[in-house]
């Protein structure tokens, strides 16, 4: 969020995704979905750092919460 | 009470003792003795103390009395002038203390007893105190009831709070005081005593803990306090002393038998002068070999020197390193010969040898005056070659000092021996060196017979150094040490003539690391051998690729490009072990199969880059490398770790091919080897990582290719990674940034990899679905809804939290915008509001 997510990046993805394409408008829709996303992470693995008397978030953190996350936003 | 207690002193506290405990026959020792001997007895003999027990001690009073305990305790152990009786008696009941658990609280008590007697005799003989006494005797009284019922309390509160800090004690004793004031209080203080004691013995330092135990007692401090505070350090410190005596020992041990092993070795080589100079190598070996790559290095630059400093190293080395065998033994004389030879040799063998591998040349003058010596060694029957090694190795080492060169030398001499397995008896370490030049023409009397070393496999009775040599020829002749190695070497340096070399090599390799250095030197030697036959700078590889051709012929032949490749390498390294070790090494594995052989090459040639590794396994990698470079023409791979022994094991190998030129390949090989594996060892010391990894490969092309492969393919794959990275799309700074900034902690770096991997997997599924809503609306395009649509599906946009307020609240201005229609001025709405 601090940075700008390159478009590109991003429609090239959807594109390689699929070959279906994607609005302009939606390309900020899914930076959004993503910027979220991100921020569940983040939240869910600082949660489970300092479950560990962790100050810094750590990669086993972060893995063990993912999975998690990622189920749930599968929708 | 505190200022009272605090004013105790230990004639207070007898005082009080002697007034509130009655009239009792003083405790005599042999009294005393029986008490504390009476660990059973939980009565207290003191009638005061057991006053304390019943009597509901208020706060203050538990102070005293833990206050007064404390003194009693402190004075009792300390240096009061007290009648060495009391201290006795304070020391045996400390010790009681010590002794079996069950005994300490009685003891404990005990204790206080006997002090107080001490204190009370003290008092008796000492009128003086009887004024003190009146003056507050009944002050007394209760304190030191109180202080007994405190001193007994604490015993309880520091069994309780045996962890707390001392600064506890007081104030839970009190609190403990009240509580505790039933019998338990006693036992729980046994279960102090008992514990620490406990813990004391387990430390199995109980002689440590019941002193400290002790000192703790002795202490002024609450002696509780103390208690506590040193259970647990005790056994810090216990364990600390265990590991560490564990890990100590272990080090020893490994130490020790290396250091053994070799010199058995040495000793089985039959206990030459040298050898105990050897053994000062082997143990050295390791630094002594390193020292040699030095030395090798500085070979090329003054090769005079460097090799006389060799070859006297190569001689310490190759005795003791059995495997080196005699050939090793050899090499050193002839390295100390071969000193002044080398250069000559350098010069004649750069001639005869292709120019470009002058720096192998000088590896193999080298090398060659040590095989030079090694064959003189090795013309020598095979005892008496071996004596002859001894000898000129004895020379060597007398005459050059540097014990990494004799090793060098005795490499050198190995792979001399090897082809002079039969003819070097040559003590004319002179003639050696000219073997380099004149392998072919020099008829010194080991450098001809190195070439048939092969054959002369009988005949290298080099103590192992030898065993190089002749390791094809000389597998009779690998009495070495114990080379083993080399004997099977020697059956294949039989086939070929320069196989000769690999067995002294091999020889080498069995014998050990020292052996290691030894068939460096060796290899260094065969190498050059190689080269010098064929007169071509193949690099190591021309010496690596007769060895391999060898192989068919003669297991041995692996071990020559060991040699040829080690020689390059060890040459710098420590020779001697190295080559020795390398050389059994190979030769172990060369018998097994050529492939084994170049890996034993090339571990062996690691050993000699690796400072006379004394692993063999080191000795393994560097084979492995060489061979690898043996293996591919490209023997410059290999070179690349060790481009110089590349080259000169490249030079052997085709020398191997014309066989009939073994001399001249060996003093080729001596030429090119000196200098070579001087530069092998250079290139080894930093392959060495990489050769690591290059071994695992089996035995690559190249070894130096090998390890550079290993580092190019990575970059590659790294390269090709990235460039198909799935979408480059969420690139890393990015996801960090963000993640950084929702974490508002820090987070660590390693959580990347995973994060991206994630948020790959979610993109992906992202764009599933996406697509799938799009196909259910029947478009083509993803549109805006279609993301909403999602974001509710995933819980991200709920009732309550409309997707306008996330895109306020996350998406920069850019973004929000086209999302969300802004009104410029002018009626202007950005974006354009859909017609739709």
């Amino acid at each position: 969020m601090l940075k700008k997510v390159p478009k590109a990046t991003l429609k090239s993805l959807m594109r390689k995704k699929a070959n279906i394409r994607i609005g302009t408008a939606a390309d900020a829709m899914v930076e959004l979905n993503v910027l979220l996303f991100l921020h569940s992470l983040a939240e869910e693995a600082r949660t489970k750092a300092f479950e560990e008397k962790s100050a810094t978030i750590k990669a086993h953190h972060v893995k063990a919460v993912s999975k998690k996350l990622l189920k749930r936003a599968r929708g | 009470m505190d200022s009272v207690d605090e004013d105790l002193s230990a004639r207070i506290l007898l005082q009080n003792v002697i007034q509130t405990e009655s009239s009792r026959s003083p405790i005599t020792r042999s009294a005393s003795q029986a008490q504390f001997q009476s660990p059973g007895s939980r009565i207290r003999h003191s009638i005061r103390l057991r006053r304390s027990d019943v009597v509901a001690l208020t706060p203050q009073e538990a102070l005293k009395q833990s206050i007064k305990k404390k003194l009693r305790e402190s004075t009792s152990r300390s240096s009061l002038p007290e009648p060495p009786s009391k201290r006795w008696a304070v020391s045996e009941g400390v010790g009681k203390i010590n002794t079996p658990a069950p005994a300490t609280a009685s003891l404990f008590y005990d204790d206080d007893i006997t002090p107080r007697y001490l204190l009370r005799g003290i008092l008796q003989t000492e009128p003086e105190t009887s004024l003190l006494v009146q003056d507050r005797p009944v002050r007394k009284e209760p304190e030191l009831p109180s202080t007994n019922s405190s001193l007994h309390s604490n015993r309880p509160s520091t069994g309780l709070s045996e962890l707390d800090l001392p600064d506890m004690t007081t104030t839970v004793n009190l609190s403990n005081t009240v509580k505790g004031l039933s019998r338990k209080r006693p036992c729980r203080s046994l279960n102090i005593t008992a514990f620490n004691r406990q813990l004391e013995h387990e430390d199995g330092e109980g002689g440590s803990a019941t002193e400290k135990y002790l000192s703790s007692l002795s202490s002024a401090s609450p002696s509780s306090i103390t208690f506590s505070l040193k259970t647990p350090l005790m056994d810090i410190l216990t364990e600390k002393r265990r590991f560490q005596r564990k890990v100590a020992n272990r080090k020893n041990v490994c130490l020790e038998e290396f250091d053994e092993a070799l010199r058995n070795r040495q000793a089985s080589m039959g206990g030459d002068p040298e050898l105990s100079v050897r053994e000062d190598q082997q143990g050295l070996s390791e630094t002594v070999r390193s020292e040699g790559f030095t030395l090798g290095l500085s070979d090329l630059t003054a090769p005079d020197i460097t090799h006389d400093i060799i070859t006297s190293k190569t001689e310490l080395y190759a005795p003791p390193d059995d495997t080196a065998t005699t050939f090793t033994i050899a090499t050193q004389d002839k390295d100390t010969i071969t000193g002044t030879q080398i250069q000559r040799e350098m010069g004649g063998m750069e001639d005869e040898e292709e120019k470009d591998m002058e720096e192998v040349g000088e590896q193999k003058e080298y090398k060659m005056e040590i095989d030079n010596k090694d064959r003189e060694d090795l013309a020598v029957d095979a005892g008496q070659r071996e004596a002859l090694v001894r000898q000129e190795e004895s020379k060597s080492q007398t005459e050059e000092v540097a014990d990494s060169r004799t090793e060098e030398d005795e490499e050198l001499a190995k792979s001399q021996t090897e082809g002079e397995v039969a003819e070097s008896p040559t003590e004319g370490e002179v003639a050696e060196s000219p073997t380099e030049g004149e392998v072919a023409e020099s008829p010194t009397e080991g450098e001809v017979a190195e070439s048939p070393t092969e054959g002369e496999v009988a005949e290298s009775p080099t103590e192992g150094e030898v065993a190089e040599s002749p390791t094809e020829g000389e597998v009779a002749e690998s009495p070495t040490e114990g080379e083993v190695a080399e004997s099977p070497t020697e059956s294949q340096t039989e086939d070929v003539a320069d196989e000769g070399r690999q067995v002294v090599g091999k020889g080498l390799t069995s014998q050990s690391l020292l052996h290691n250095v030894m068939h460096i030197s060796r290899r260094a030697y065969c190498s050059e051998g190689g080269v010098k036959v064929a007169g071509v700078m193949e690099g190591g590889r021309g010496y690596k690729s007769m060895g391999a051709e060898l192989h068919p012929t003669e297991t041995g032949c692996a071990g020559r490009r060991s040699e040829g490749d080690t020689a390059g390498e060890w040459h710098s390294g420590p020779e001697v072990g190295a080559s020795e070790s390398a050389h059994t090494v190979t030769l172990g594995s060369a018998p097994p199969s050529p492939l084994p052989q170049e890996d034993e090459l090339e571990g062996l040639s690691r050993t000699g880059t690796s400072l006379g590794n004394e692993e063999m396994a080191n000795s393994m990698p560097p084979l492995e490398m060489t061979f690898e470079p043996e293996n591919n023409a490209p023997h410059s791979s290999i070179s690349s770790l060790h481009p110089i022994t590349a080259q000169s094991p490249a030079d052997h190998e085709e020398d191997w091919d014309d066989v009939e030129e073994r001399d001249g390949i060996q003093s080729e090989e001596l030429s090119m080897k000196t200098p070579a594996f001087v530069r092998e060892k250079r290139n080894a010391l930093p392959i060495d990582p990489l050769a690591t990894p290059t071994i695992l490969k089996d035995l690559q092309p190249s070894v130096s290719a090998g390890a550079a492969a290993a580092v190019k393919p990575k970059a590659v794959r790294g390269k090709r990674t990235g460039s198909a990275k799935k979408d480059p799309g969420l690139s890393k700074s990015y996801i960090m940034s963000v993640f950084k900034h929702f974490a508002k902690t820090k987070v660590s770096t390693d959580v990347y990899p995973v994060l991206k991997e994630i948020m790959e997997l979610y993109f992906d599924r992202l764009a599933d679905d996406l697509e799938m809503f799009a196909a259910h609306a029947k478009r083509k395009t993803i549109e805006v809804e279609d993301v909403a649509l999602l974001m509710r599906r995933q819980g991200f946009v709920t009732d309550s939290m409309p997707v306008n307020v996330l895109i306020e609240k996350y998406l920069p201005m850019e973004s929000r915008k086209l999302l969300i229609p802004v009104a410029t001025s002018g009626n202007y709405v950005i974006p354009k509001p859909r017609r739709k």
